[in-house]
């Protein structure tokens, strides 16, 4: 049987789940922003909090997980090779928090009240200003999901990681998680009938990245299963081996079967009401169990990504013909 | 760019003595119980009745294109020009273990000072300008391996049955035999 994957530990898997989160529930609630101006305020300033929090945690994670931390967050001098997608993506992720952080400032009251006093010309701007930061920062929020797929993917020795439908398949998750996690919070906020159609729009988008995150996924598993004895071998860990149960269970049943059940059930309860209300307990468990595959598709992922060198005896070769014991 | 040295290890002549993977520690400092920057594998071919038991001494392949540089987001890795030797710069390094996903060979191993691999002796003071050897080289007792410019490596195995180094990814300085 495969050892699993132990160079890096479970902390990245925190920071892929949350950096994914944290881009998807940006982008969810800048997209409402730019649609729909001045409405529905609790839930874009929660989501843009949602999002400061999720990738300042994520973010914190990832950094404990290499062995000099302090030197690493000194970025101008540890992150300069830009042939690296780490560099590249450590920038983009500096440059996001930076721009969720401003963006969720200036979407709390109480902030800009006290800015306003010294700012006289703030209310005047805080429009605009909070428009181009809800662009900016959903074209960042769109990397940052990207991305956390491209820092597996652009590793060349992990037969399981180094394929594009990785970026692909953590992006869909990362749009999928993030809208989870604004559609828990709105269940809380937006209780009068105005949301409503908002909430059926979102519940259907929910519906689509589902299957599309299910269609990404099955082209994931087959691409490996037929790539090669080391892409076999490592994708069989999540299919038939040591980690099938969480793969099964919470990736598939709990993270896609259960949220599309939840989402279809939301849209077809609430045409049959006037008021289009739904109860609480539906979007909360929907949004609760697409967070539970989020996090357990970058677990296993990350788990089971063995290196070429060590996956399988046939890939123990370094000398052709020959088999190599390490 | 001057010349590429590296490797050759002749496995005809290996005995598994172990002598370069010792040689490699005490010159480098490296503890015991740690890490290993060359390690002597076996290679188990054939069947009953008559299987057949080879060895190999293998460390950093300082590869003409390193894929370890290449991902390393510090810039703590570097292939000098003079030699083609493939260097790390510790203090550099921030431990990310990113190069290890990226080594076809899975070569960088990892202490508190940061990444860890072959410099063929560099940073003990051998001179390999001046055509001195890495110790493992001169300490092997059946010459079994063997250092210099690719080309004089070529040279030496050429009068061998090749054996070829599979993956090629990333062009390594190594020759078998
Ligand atoms: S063998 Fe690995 S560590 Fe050595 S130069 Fe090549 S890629 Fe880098
Ligand atoms: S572990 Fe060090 S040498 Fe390796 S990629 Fe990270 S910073 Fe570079």
């Amino acid at each position: 049987m495969p050892e699993l994957q132990d160079t890096w530990s479970w902390l990245p898997a925190i920071y892929l789940f949350l950096g994914g989160l944290s881009g998807g529930a940006f982008l969810t609630v800048a997209l409402i922003k730019l649609f729909k101006p001045g409405k529905f305020k609790t839930t874009v300033m929660g989501g843009m909090w949602i999002a400061v929090a999720a990738l300042a945690v994520g973010l914190f994670c990832l950094i404990a997980e290499v062995e000099k931390p302090f030197q690493a967050i000194v970025m101008f001098q540890s992150f300069v090779n830009f042939g690296s997608w780490m560099t590249i993506g450590a920038w983009i992720l500096f440059a996001a928090f930076i721009v969720f952080l401003l963006s969720a400032l200036l979407a709390t009251d109480k902030v800009t009240d006290w800015l306003a006093k010294s700012w006289k010309k703030l209310p005047e701007i805080q429009g605009t200003l909070g428009k181009v930061l809800a662009i900016i920062g959903a074209v960042l929020a769109v990397c940052v999901a990207v991305y956390t797929g491209i820092l597996l993917g652009a590793a060349p020795a992990i037969p399981l990681w180094n394929t594009w439908l990785l970026p692909a398949l953590f992006t869909v998750s990362a749009f999928d998680t993030g809208l989870a996690a604004v559609l828990i919070l709105a269940a809380f906020v937006e209780r009068d009938g105005a949301f409503a159609p908002i909430r059926d729009l979102l519940e259907k988008v929910v519906m689509g990245l589902v299957v599309l995150e299910a269609i990404v996924l099955a082209a994931f598993v087959a691409t490996m299963q037929g790539g090669g004895t080391n892409e076999a071998v490592s994708v069989g860990i999540l299919t038939s081996g040591q980690l099938s149960g969480q793969f099964w269970g919470l990736v598939v049943v709990v993270g896609l079967a259960l949220p599309l059940a939840a989402a279809l059930a939301q849209v077809l309860l609430s045409r049959k009401r006037e008021d289009k209300q739904v109860a609480v307990a539906l979007p909360v468990a929907g949004g609760a169990c697409a967070l539970v595959g989020g996090f357990t598709l970058r677990f296993v992922v990350l788990a089971a990504g063995i290196h070429a060198a060590l996956v399988s005896p046939a890939v123990l070769q370094a000398v052709e013909g020959i088999s190599i014991f390490l | 760019m001057g010349k590429q040295y590296g490797f050759y290890a002749d496995t005809s002549r290996c005995i598994k003595c172990w002598a370069c993977e010792v040689a490699c520690k005490q010159w480098n400092g490296i503890k015991a119980g740690t890490i290993a920057r060359r390690k002597v594998h076996e290679i188990d071919s054939g069947k009953f009745p008559t299987p057949t038991r080879t060895f190999i001494s293998m460390s950093c392949m300082h590869c003409a294109e390193p894929a370890c540089e290449k991902v390393c987001p510090a810039g703590a890795i570097s292939k000098r020009e003079e030699d083609g030797i493939v260097v790390v710069d510790k203090n550099k390094c921030i431990g990310c273990h990113y190069c290890f996903f990226a080594c076809p060979f899975g070569v960088p191993e990892y202490t508190d000072a940061g990444m860890d691999k072959c410099d063929a002796c560099l940073g003990n003071g051998v001179k390999i300008d001046e055509g001195e050897m890495p110790h493992c080289v001169a300490t092997c007792p059946t010459k079994a391996l063997h250092f210099g410019p690719m080309d004089e490596l070529r040279e030496m195995q050429s009068q061998k049955t090749a054996k070829k180094v599979v993956s090629d990814s990333t062009r390594p300085s190594f020759l078998a035999s």
